[in-house]
């Protein structure tokens, strides 16, 4: 240990000594300091190195090295070494008889080591003559502090500062100082005397009454009266067998029945201030805002195009732009406005109309909101009553023969009835029940269009009026029942939808299908937004009734009429979102090409596309065999005809032609503004221009003209189209950089971290470059070092050889010396 | 007859008919009702043959020895017998195609194919048969056994092959030739002018023999002339045919009812593959562009979506056709659409001063992939053309499947609740329609 710390302390002593070495004088010679010459000189500029003291410096560092590399140098294969550590021996000033003092001390401390702080033994410390070890036992609470030894404040005043004998002298003068002072002796020792006695008095008592005490506590512990402890509280809950039947037998604790009492007073239930009934309208209102949210949700579907492809569209930008990605603020901005007299700040964010996001998240606010609502329902129906847990589900035969039995309106009610005796907060079996329900009232809806059209046929027209009936009184209910279901309906109808296009296609020749099938497609529009821009749903229904206006031709009554449906359909799901339907206009072309006298028919037959044909039976379809115009005209078409395989009569043609004009209306009207509708709607006002009106009622002739008027009205006017230009890219215009407080020092960019971290790397170049400087200095030192011991060993060998020689000279002159005196 | 024998029989019909299906899938549309016939008359076709068994002799049962023969000693290849059997073949009155049938399987060996040819012409010469529609039918089916092997083949020195191109190149000119003089049922003509550019008109020593036929069977109209119209279009390309009507001509077909018949996907592949050089004149595409985008305006869904796309890949090819979808003058009304759909001619239309409308009408189209394929007159136009292949035979079934197979999460539903059937908000089906 001694060894190892050796050359640590020796370098400290050296490096101090270093650190030390200043020149003898504070004065400096001037001749010794060097001046770096500026180029250019700032005012009140302080470099680092302005000046020098290269002589200085260097003898310092020569000094240095000399002390630390040198002796290192000299010491560098030795392992050992003497060191002097006799005390005293280094110190100077320091005379032999100190020196032999301190030694002389040194050796007592050796031998005295051990006890140092012992004390001896036999002594034994004191205090009113009790030993310390008893008071420390500190048995006694009584404290001998108590009997104040503290002079009274009248003896004071009556005694000290010479006062009393000459105060009192009048009173006493037989009196001589010594008695005096006797006496005040004698009754200041009475006085303590009386003090200590008291004293004892009050200790005896004190003594008595706590034994007393304890006796009275023995008879309280025994009855257990007092609140047990934490500890004998923890001590019974651990071993709570025999506690318990301790406190079977005595009576119970009052402390647990008061801490019952408590605890039910905190956990007691509170009742909470109820919502107050709304009022109607309240009511009313929530419903309107309600309608408002989903007509929003319903209209951002609807333009959801935009987000799938196109124009974005162009969101406003300032000219000023600089098109570095900085917005000003995001936040809705408010503004100052004028109303009245006074000003008032106003938000601006009502009024922007919603992102596709936000109406999709609105959309699943307000079915999250609809489904919690039908939980707590449910959570309320189940805490209430207990019924059993389902009701079992007919199957679909005895299901529409029960309905079947029933009138119109009694079938639909029968059915909110079943649907809300399944409601599936009743049992969770219930929804997979409603689900079936949901698919045998589809079959029931299609069976009553089966057989209204049956009936049709065989000329029962009343069954087949109330089999419509029922369809129609059932609509509401499986409404109802689909807002309820959502997914599971929706499933549902395109297993439907499946069902309906295979069929259609397993036939060979191309036909409409039945009215159970357009009948249930019209339903469908009703249950699913067909404003959509696509919907799982109505999207392919929509597809579905193109196909069949594109690929079935039209020879007879039934394919008109269910061409014409099909047209208004379509025609009634795309009103809301006012898409183009060519179908439509391909349809109605041929089916009005069949209305023109066949005369003028060969002018138009381009007009007609397949599979309408120009030529044959079918092109003559909707030519009048009588003069009509006298005879009535219903404008709307019966539904039933659609499925009827009656041959077509004259007041047939003209409701036929009624809904033609009136559709062709529609579509122009709706469509007039699409800069291409001259072109799409040419043909259709051509076919119309061409039907001979005379023969046909007013009616219709009104209807007609009002038609071709809307047809002729749209212009062939056109406006070349133009793409949205692209923004000229501005020239990137910095912005001066101004400093907030300027101090003419410019500061590296960047963050503290990194500051730091440069500064580090900075300081670390530094050290690094001084260090190797100071490393090749070293070098030059040890070279030079070793240089001059070779050169000094060189002299001194050469100074002993020269020696040698001279004396071997010596001993030769002296020797031929002799030889010559002999 | 042996009952073992009739079974024999049965299969090698049915495997006549899968290998039709299976070579041949270059006239799709009008092979079914040819083949569906062929199966109705098989039985009596079959009793036919029976009786006629003699001349081709005990052939079906010579089958493994006439391999062997023939590779021994090819002095003695049957010649007398395969002409025989041709002049059967070929009938005048009887539909001979079941017996041609079971001849296909023959036409794999060498020797039969190397002399074949030869042997039908002498065949044809010998018999004279009276022309006719059914003579016509089956030497169609007879001609279309024997593929001519291509060019390269012979300058790899595959002998075989090349003796068959070489000998037979003046028999199977002369024999096409006869076949096209022949009266044909417009079935038939369509399969032998779908048959000509690809496999016929590439082996015939001097194609351009059949340049009047082709330009004839162009004034039938239809579906006739666009078939033709790509044997043309071969001959053009290939032998330096002049015809300088041939895009006015191509242009006239494209109308409406095109775009509904059952040959929808190999017009409109024939009208891309005619538009795709770039060379072509400027006012020219501007006049199919316009004309194509007439056609979308009233197409069915599924044709629409290829149409705005053809006419997308022609505004790539040519890109200063951009001036129809953004006018360099900047927005100019214009009192009407300066170009005339009845001009027949292209050049005079008046196209290239039009805008695409119609497109740009079909952005709200109710099919989104319509809209979208639309989109493009609003958008940069694509550095690339679209594919069209994918698109030429979409159906509104494709559409259908497309449309329910898709997932959705949450689906919307309406929000008003309807009364009845036909009273719903402001619903205008109850103004034409009743219960």
């Amino acid at each position: 240990m001694a060894k190892a710390k050796k050359p640590v302390k020796r370098a400290a002593g050296q490096a101090e000594k270093v650190t030390s070495i200043k020149t003898k004088d504070g004065r400096l010679n001037p001749f010794e300091i060097h001046f770096n010459k500026q180029k250019h000189s700032v005012l009140g500029q302080h470099l680092p190195g302005e000046r020098g003291k290269p002589g200085i410096s260097k003898a310092k560092a020569l000094k240095k090295r000399k002390l630390t590399l040198l002796r290192e140098l000299k010491t560098r294969t030795k392992s050992n070494e003497f060191v002097d550590r006799r005390i005293g021996e280094k110190t100077k000033g320091m005379s032999a008889e100190d020196r032999l003092a301190a030694r002389f001390a040194a050796e007592r401390k050796k031998q005295n080591k051990q006890t140092l702080f012992n004390l001896e033994d036999n002594t034994e410390l004191t205090h009113m003559g009790q030993t310390l070890s008893e008071i420390e036992k500190y048995e006694d609470p009584r404290s001998d502090d108590e009997g104040d030894d503290a002079l009274g404040a009248e003896f004071v005043k009556s005694a000290h500062f010479g006062g009393g004998l000459l105060s009192k002298g009048g009173s006493e003068p037989a009196q001589s100082r010594k008695e005096w002072i006797d006496k005040m002796i004698a009754e200041s020792k009475l006085r303590k005397y009386e003090a200590r006695k008291a004293l004892e008095e009050t200790l005896e008592m004190t003594d008595q009454l706590d034994g007393g005490f304890m006796e009275v506590m023995k008879i309280f512990t025994e009855a257990k009266v007092i609140r047990p402890t934490r500890r004998e509280e923890r001590e019974r809950q651990s071993s709570p067998v025999p506690a318990s039947g301790e406190s079977a037998a005595s009576a119970p604790a009052p402390s647990e029945d008061y801490d019952q009492l408590v605890r039910l007073l905190t956990f007691e239930p509170r009742v909470g201030a109820s919502d107050r009934t709304k009022t109607d309208e309240e009511v009313r209102r929530e419903e309107a805002a309600r309608l408002r949210q989903l007509e929003e949700a319903r209209q951002q579907r609807m333009r959801a195009d935009t987000e799938e492809g196109g124009a974005r569209p162009a969101v406003h930008r300032s000219a000023d732009d600089l098109d570095d990605g900085f917005v000003l603020d995001s936040r809705p901005q408010q503004r100052l406005e004028l109303v009245g007299d006074q000003l008032l700040v106003t938000s601006q964010a009502a009024d922007e109309p919603l992102t596709n996001r936000q109406a999709k998240k609105r959309q699943q606010k307000l079915q999250k909101q609809r489904e919690a609502a039908e939980e707590a329902e449910g959570e309320e129906g189940e805490a209430t009553s207990d019924r059993p847990p389902s009701v079992k589900l007919p199957g679909f035969k005895k299901f529409s023969a029960t309905l079947r039995a029933k009138l119109p309106l009694d079938q639909s009610r029968h059915v909110a009835d079943l649907v809300t005796s399944l409601a599936p907060n009743l049992s969770p079996a219930n929804r997979a029940q409603l689900v079936t329900l949901y698919e045998m009232l589809l079959r029931y809806l299609g069976q009553c269009c089966h057989r209204s059209a049956g009936s049709g046929n065989t000329g029962e027209a009343g069954c087949g009026a109330v089999a419509l009936r029922a369809l129609d009184a059932l609509v509401p209910v499986v409404y109802d029942l689909t807002q309820q279901l959502g997914d599971a309906a929706h499933r549902c109808w395109v297993s439907w939808l499946r069902d309906c296009h295979a069929a259609y296609r397993r036939r060979r020749r191309r036909l409409f299908p039945r009215l159970e099938t357009l009948l249930l497609l019209r339903v469908c529009g009703q249950l699913f937004p067909s404003s959509d821009r696509r919907h799982p749903v109505t999207m392919p229904a929509m597809l579905l009734l193109c196909q069949l206006l594109t690929e079935c031709p039209v020879r007879c009554r039934r394919e008109l009429t269910a061409g014409l449906f099909c047209v208004s359909l379509l025609a009634e799901f795309t009103s809301l979102s006012g898409r183009l339907v060519p179908e439509t206009i391909a349809f109605l072309q041929g089916v009005l090409y069949s209305a023109v006298p066949t005369e003028r028919q060969p002018a138009l037959a381009g007009h007609v596309l397949l599979p309408h044909q120009p030529q044959g039976p079918s092109a003559a379809l909707l030519h009048l065999e009588t003069n009509c115009s006298e005879s009535p005209c219903d404008p709307a078409l019966s539904v039933s005809s659609v499925q009827s395989d009656a041959p077509l009569t004259d007041s047939d043609r003209l409701s036929c032609l009624h809904v033609a004009a009136s559709l062709a209306g529609q579509l122009a009207e709706r469509h007039s503004a699409l800069p291409a509708a001259a072109e799409l709607f040419g043909p259709l006002r051509q076919l119309m221009a061409a039907v001979d009106v005379r023969r046909y009622p007013a009616i219709l002739r009104n209807k007609w003209t009002a038609c071709l008027k809307t047809l002729s009205a749209i212009s062939a006017e056109k406006t070349t189209l133009e793409k949205n230009k692209k923004r000229p890219k501005p020239l990137r215009l910095y912005e001066p950089a101004i400093e907030e407080n300027f101090d003419g020092r410019r500061r590296r960019p960047g963050s503290h971290e990194k500051k730091e971290h440069d500064k580090l790397v900075h300081k670390y170049k530094r050290q690094m470059r001084s260090t190797i400087r100071e490393v090749r200095r070293d070098n030059a030192f040890v070279a030079r070092q070793k240089l001059a011991d070779i050169k000094s060993r060189d002299d001194e060998r050469k100074r002993k050889l020269q020696a040698l020689m001279s004396s071997l000279a010596d001993q030769e002159g002296d020797f031929k010396r002799m030889k010559r005196q002999k | 007859m042996p009952p073992a024998r009739k079974k024999r029989k049965v299969t090698k019909k049915q495997a006549r008919v899968n290998g039709l299906q299976n070579g041949d899938h270059t006239n799709g549309a009008d092979r079914s009702p040819e083949d569906s016939g062929a199966d109705d008359d098989g039985a009596d076709a079959g009793e036919a043959e029976d009786i006629l068994q003699l001349p081709v002799g005990d052939d079906p049962d010579s089958d493994g020895g006439s391999d062997d023969g023939s590779g021994a000693e090819e002095t003695q290849f049957p010649a007398e017998k395969l002409q025989k059997m041709f002049t059967f073949m070929l009938s005048s009155t009887e539909d001979r195609r079941d017996f041609i049938g079971q001849f296909s399987q023959h036409i794999d060996h060498e020797d039969v194919r190397r002399a074949g040819l030869e042997n039908l012409s002498t065949a044809l010469t010998a018999a004279a048969p009276e022309p006719s529609e059914t003579l016509a039918m089956n030497l169609f089916s007879v001609l279309k056994l024997f593929r001519i092997k291509k060019k390269k083949k012979r300058k790899a020195g595959d002998d075989a092959g090349a003796g068959v191109a070489v000998e037979a190149g003046e028999h199977f000119d002369s024999l096409w030739l006869r076949l096209l003089s022949l009266p044909l049922t417009p079935a038939l003509y369509r399969r032998v002018l779908i048959l000509l550019p690809e496999r016929v008109l590439p082996h015939l020593q001097n194609p351009l023999r059949l340049t009047d036929f082709l330009l004839s069977s162009y004034q039938i109209g239809g579906v006739v002339s666009v078939l033709s119209l790509q044997g043309v279009f071969y001959l053009m390309q290939h032998h330096n045919l002049e015809y300088p009507d041939f895009y006015s001509k191509l242009y006239s077909l494209l109308e409406p009812n095109a775009l509904r018949s059952p040959q929808r996907a190999r017009f409109f592949h024939l009208v891309d593959v005619f538009l795709s050089s770039g060379y072509l004149p400027e006012y020219l595409v501007a006049a199919f562009v316009k004309r194509l985008s007439r056609l979308a305006l009233t197409a069915p869904a599924p044709a629409q979506t290829m149409l705005i796309r053809l006419v997308c890949s022609l505004m790539v090819r040519h890109r200063g056709l951009q001036r129809m979808t953004d006018d360099p003058r900047g927005a100019t009304t214009l009192p009407a659409d300066p170009f005339r759909a009845e001009e027949a001619d292209p050049a005079r239309c008046g196209a290239a001063d039009s805008s695409l409308w119609e497109i740009k009408s079909l952005r709200g189209h109710l099919v989104p992939q319509v809209g979208r394929a639309a989109s493009f007159v609003e958008r940069e136009l694509p550095q690339l053309e679209h594919p069209l292949d994918e698109l030429l035979e979409t159906t509104y079934d494709d559409l259908m499947e497309a449309e329910l197979e898709r997932s959705c999460a949450d689906v919307a539903l309406t929000f008003h609740r309807p009364e009845g059937l036909l009273s719903w908000k402001e619903d205008r089906l109850s103004t034409d329609w009743k219960l």
